[in-house]
């Protein structure tokens, strides 16, 4: 009965020995009220990430940092695009195709009658199966010669003079204004193949390179435009021979008037990381799996679905997670490059407008050849 | 008397006409975006795909002609079972096989014989064997695969060569595909590109496009001897080059399983 008693009381003492001699000031260990605090700390915005998006974390600061970026409080403009007219740009759309026709591949001239519209959407194709396609919204205009992209060979085509070629189109057939503190210069070169192989044997004939595909990019005072806007991509087949192009550019109307504070790579990756958390959730990759294959900052310009006030700072980091056996993912997640943003550079992605799954299959239908 | 007549041709028209034009272009759309399930099941750690919905939407929303046969599922609804053979236990003859385009949009990899396309509920499987599907016997002309790594060039032939039964391509890739807000526009552009007439492989190949993510986007086709000549291909006279969508140019004959000779494949590095 007394050992009952006194093996609690011994116990508890010795755990509230151990808990004093753990606590360093008494006001740690509970006995001393503490000093009314007078400035709170600052309450972070990001969210506390765990160990493993911590690594991941560093790992893309580390990427981010390699490559050049914004340096934290730099100030930095924002540019206002000029205003795009959609009359204009079925016009335009029109005059351009048919400045370049001749090169591109001939046949009969567009007329505005002749483009059909689909929202925002305007499209024709002439005799000799060159295609023309335009958006209002964001001025996007597109002439391809079908029977040559995608097929035919360029096999003794450089991808440097492949960019030689693609800049004296673009310069002789002025598809795009440059100010004076506007740069274009070669962001990518990209190249599409055809190949066979046999069925029965496997046996893979030589790969056949159909075209080099220049991509234009553009830099505004020595910073680069990010973003699938902002480029002309030239494709090119045979000995040389421009087969079409795309222009995804807005022209710029002025510096706005206000000026925005560079974030720095290392806010950045903060940021960059929570978006990662949001897709990952509780099961984030090892940092080992993750590949960083691009860090870009500079002034994103968007799609061509869409319309366009502004340039402003971004980053747009591309990550990649790799498995042999499990399915692998591609993300690129794009976070502001300054500490405000004077129109949204993304929008939320959209819901499913999916039908029901039916409780029982429905009736098969005949064969269909 | 001719007044019945020509009221019983009218009807007989009306009735036959709108079926043979909506039985050319049928379609199927299945999304997966949320891997919570499967990651849970099987200890991946599968990120959500944010812009799943995007691309299926802009597919549905170009290409829904209201075709009886026409599906949209999303999520758990996306059944590995859709596209396998219903003599293997699948569901392919109701659903994957049953349509002219069948376009899906989840995680994929490739084992070297196999597809491997992630789903989130396990009807039967939470991945899908492509060893099991047999492709074209019934419908599908077009299978269109926005998932990473479907078909690396190391694995085409044993891939390919296992499920192409009367199927004319796969539209897939032999890298990554980004999920991405600027590649969220691929659906609705691929889906434009067939309304506008391109050839299909086009269609696939410019659609997935927007020269900024490096899409990783790869066509395959199964194609006749008569083409091959000797390793010298007549492409103009292709599955690749020639077929369009249903309604938008020609169209391809479906060729069997036997009589496949070669695969064509066109791709963007």
């Amino acid at each position: 009965m007394r050992v009952r008693v006194l093996l609690p009381a011994a116990v508890s003492g010795i755990c509230c020995a151990l808990l004093w001699g753990m606590a360093h000031t008494p006001v740690q260990a509970g006995l001393v009220a503490p000093a009314p605090q007078v400035v709170r700390p600052p309450v972070s915005t990001q969210p506390i990430l765990s160990a493993e998006y911590q690594a991941l974390g560093q790992k893309i600061q580390g990427a981010m940092q390699q490559r050049p970026h914004f340096a934290e409080g730099e100030s930095l403009p924002i540019y206002k695009l000029k205003r795009v007219d959609p009359a204009q740009v079925r016009s335009r759309a029109v005059e351009l195709a048919n400045r370049v026709l001749g090169k591109i591949g001939g046949g009969k001239a567009f007329g505005t009658a002749a483009l059909e519209a689909d929202e925002d959407y305007l499209f024709a194709r002439n005799d000799q199966g060159v295609k023309l396609r335009a958006y209002t919204k964001s001025g996007f205009l597109s002439v391809v010669n079908q029977n040559r992209v995608f097929r035919g060979r360029c096999d003794s085509l450089t991808d440097t003079q492949a960019a030689e070629i693609a800049r004296k189109f673009v310069s002789e057939s002025k598809l795009v204004e440059l100010l004076p503190n506007e740069k274009l210069t070669v962001a990518d070169v990209r190249h599409a193949y055809s190949q066979g192989l046999v069925a029965k044997t496997g046996e893979k004939s030589a790969p056949v390179l159909n075209n080099v595909i220049v991509i234009l990019g553009r830099e505004l005072d020595g910073k680069p435009v990010i973003g699938p806007g902002g480029r002309v991509v030239v494709f090119l087949s045979g000995p040389g021979e421009v087969v079409g192009f795309h222009r995804n550019w807005r022209d710029v109307e002025a510096v706005a008037g206000e000026k925005v504070k560079g974030k720095g790579p290392a806010k950045a990756a903060q940021q960059v990381t929570a978006e990662l958390s949001k897709i990952h959730g509780r099961r984030p990759p090892t940092a080992q799996a993750l590949r960083v294959s691009r860090a870009e900052f500079g002034y994103f310009a968007d799609g061509k679905h869409r319309a366009q006030q502004f340039l402003q700072p971004a980053y747009a980091v591309h990550v990649e997670v790799r498995s042999e056996r499990a399915p692998n993912s591609a993300n690129v997640i794009i976070v502001s490059g300054a500490d405000r943003t004077v129109e949204p550079l993304t929008s939320p992605p959209g819901e499913a407008r999916v039908t029901k799954r039916p409780a029982t299959p429905p009736p098969v239908g005949p064969v269909d050849d | 008397m001719r007044l019945c007549f020509l009221v019983g041709m009218a009807l007989l028209l009306g009735a036959l006409l709108p079926v043979s034009v909506a039985r050319g272009a049928s379609i199927g759309v299945e999304g997966v975006k949320y891997f919570s399930n499967h990651n849970a099941a099987l200890g991946e750690d599968l990120d959500t795909l944010s812009y799943t919905f995007n691309l299926c939407n802009g597919v549905w929303n170009k290409l829904n002609t209201g075709d009886s046969r026409n599906f949209y599922f999303g999520r758990t609804d996306c059944w590995e079972q859709d596209l396998r053979d219903v003599g293997q236990g699948g569901l392919d003859s109701s659903y994957g096989d049953n349509v002219d385009l069948f376009f899906l949009c989840t995680h994929g990899n490739n084992s070297g014989s196999s597809v491997i396309l992630a789903y989130d509920t396990a009807q039967q499987w939470w991945h899908s064997d492509t060893t099991k599907w047999k492709l074209g016997d019934r419908n599908l002309e077009w299978l269109a695969l926005y998932a990473c790594r479907t078909l690396p060039f190391s694995a085409i032939w044993d891939t390919c060569s296992r499920f192409f039964y009367g199927l004319h391509m796969v539209l897939g890739s032999h890298d990554s595909l980004w999920d991405c807000w600027t590649t969220e526009e691929c659906g609705r552009d691929f889906a434009q590109n067939l309304k506008d007439g391109d050839r299909v492989s086009d269609a696939w190949l410019d659609g997935l496009s927007d020269w900024w993510c490096d899409q990783n986007a790869l066509v395959a086709s199964a194609e006749r001897f008569g083409t091959y000549r000797g390793g010298d291909f007549d492409w103009p006279n292709t599955t690749m080059d020639r077929d369009h969508y249903h309604g938008r140019g020609y169209v391809c004959s479906d060729i069997p399983h036997s009589q496949i000779y070669w695969f064509g494949y066109s791709w963007i590095d």
